[in-house]
């Protein structure tokens, strides 16, 4: 069951990442090397589950997110990679709660989700946790995992 | 009369009487634009998403790839009097062919490769018929726009 | 005289997404205002003649539903047409926000063309 939730979250990553910032996100070929800027973005939820979803990804992907979307002129791309990658979670995580069956009178509720940068000692130990579940995207990095899943 | 569009090629036309038409569009997604103004067609059949795949092939077929293939297609079009303000645009293709054995579905990144470059060019995509795992026929008739898919016998206007 | 659309979302990406989206969809536009929240949204509505609110659920402050209740209780601006742009999971919360006189959502990951249809959609059925 948990393999099964893990591969949603997965799923509905790609899915963001092609709907609102058209970005193809693939498995690694390779383990995935260690940003210069790495980042730990963290949704929480509430409902008829609790959990959370964490987001490990290169800042560039932010970048390439808001280049994608402002148009490659954006001169301002850098300042807004931390925002687009709040708003990639949290389009995450409303796909992949959207998925479960609704329990009448009990709606999840999702924080706002935060940002925090990584040294590449966490990054690492991090990944090395291994339920996370990788991606090149665009040949930068992210990976993404469901975590502290409990019944409410 | 039918004007042909290829793999890889891409056709303009402002002749009333002729229909643009690209066959076995599998993986590879078939572009139609069309200006109902200046009663302009265009059409393109590309194969991959990116020409940084391989740039020296991008330099020799560009339109074998979305981003090459559309900068192509529209500096025809306008070329001829279309004008982008006014384009129709619509979709088929991406599909996952079954036996393809391709593990990363160039179908799917195709079709969000194609959808990128729509936006940065301030283009909505009006209609598509995409993914499945059928190939499909596109035609484009120039004295209306009317596009139309036709898989496996069936025919569908977008 | 076009039409002066305000875009509530505490993420700059998205309102940037859903500005360009007006600009493409050849709507006149005389003004887009912004806002990254519901509380400065209702300052803004008390003070500008606003056409069409396009509003986030999920945000810091004031919240898109408690943005919504006020803007519908208020009868200085409650004729003003409000859709939601939201990654809400619950279709059932959509709904009941429908009921209480939203006139339309649109679940993130949206498409540029979701929203444009929903953009002209709504303005065309406030002024039929």
């Amino acid at each position: 069951m948990l393999e099964t939730l893990s591969d949603s979250v997965a799923n509905s990553l790609v899915d963001a990442l092609e709907q609102m910032a058209f970005i193809s996100a693939l498995p690694p070929e390779s383990p995935l090397a260690v940003p210069t800027q790495a980042l730990l973005i963290r949704i929480g939820f509430r409902g008829p589950v609790c959990g959370r979803i964490d987001l490990l990804a290169d800042e560039a992907v932010g970048v390439l997110i808001a280049c994608n979307v402002l148009g490659p002129d954006c001169i301002d791309a850098p300042f807004r990679a931390r925002d687009a990658l709040k708003e990639l979670l949290n389009v995450t995580c409303g796909t992949f709660l959207a998925q479960y069956p609704p329990v009448p009178g009990q709606a999840f509720e999702m924080s706002i989700p935060e940002v925090q940068p990584l040294d590449c000692v966490t990054w690492e130990s991090m990944l090395a946790q291994g339920d996370f579940a990788p991606f090149d995207a665009e040949g930068h990095a992210l990976a993404i995992r469901l975590a502290d899943r409990n019944p409410s | 009369m039918n004007v042909i569009v290829s793999v890889s090629d891409a056709k303009t036309s402002r002749d009333p009487a002729s229909v643009l038409a690209t066959y076995s569009l599998g993986s590879c997604i078939g572009v139609s634009l069309y200006d109902p103004v200046a009663k302009i067609g265009g059409m393109l059949h590309f194969q991959l998403p990116t020409s940084t795949l391989d740039a020296a092939k991008a330099k020799e077929r560009p339109l074998m790839f979305a981003d090459t293939g559309m900068e192509c297609l529209i500096g025809q079009m306008q070329s001829i009097g279309a004008a982008k303000k006014h384009l129709k645009v619509k979709l088929a293709g991406a599909a996952q062919i079954l036996n393809d054995n391709n593990l990363f579905n160039i179908g799917r990144r195709n079709h969000t490769a194609i959808r990128k470059i729509l936006w940065q060019h301030g283009l909505f995509v009006d209609g598509e018929d995409i993914g499945g795992s059928s190939p499909r026929t596109m035609y484009l008739a120039i004295a209306d726009g009317t596009v139309t898919i036709k898989t496996q016998g069936n025919s569908l206007n977008l | 005289m076009g039409y002066r659309f305000l875009i509530v979302d505490d993420s700059a990406t998205t309102r940037a997404i859903i500005r360009r989206t007006i600009q493409m969809a050849q709507v006149p536009a005389d003004k887009v205002l912004e806002a990254s929240n519901g509380m400065d949204a209702l300052r803004l509505l008390a003070g500008e003649p606003i056409d069409l609110v396009l509003a986030d659920l999920h945000m810091p402050e004031m919240d898109g539903v408690e943005m919504t209740r006020r803007l519908l209780a208020d009868p200085a601006i409650c004729h003003i047409p409000v859709v939601i742009l939201s990654a809400e999971p619950s279709a059932e919360r959509l709904e009941q926000l429908k009921r209480d006189g939203v006139r339309g959502y649109l679940r993130k990951p949206f498409t540029p063309e979701g929203v444009r249809n929903l953009i002209t959609q709504t303005l065309e059925a406030c002024h039929a």
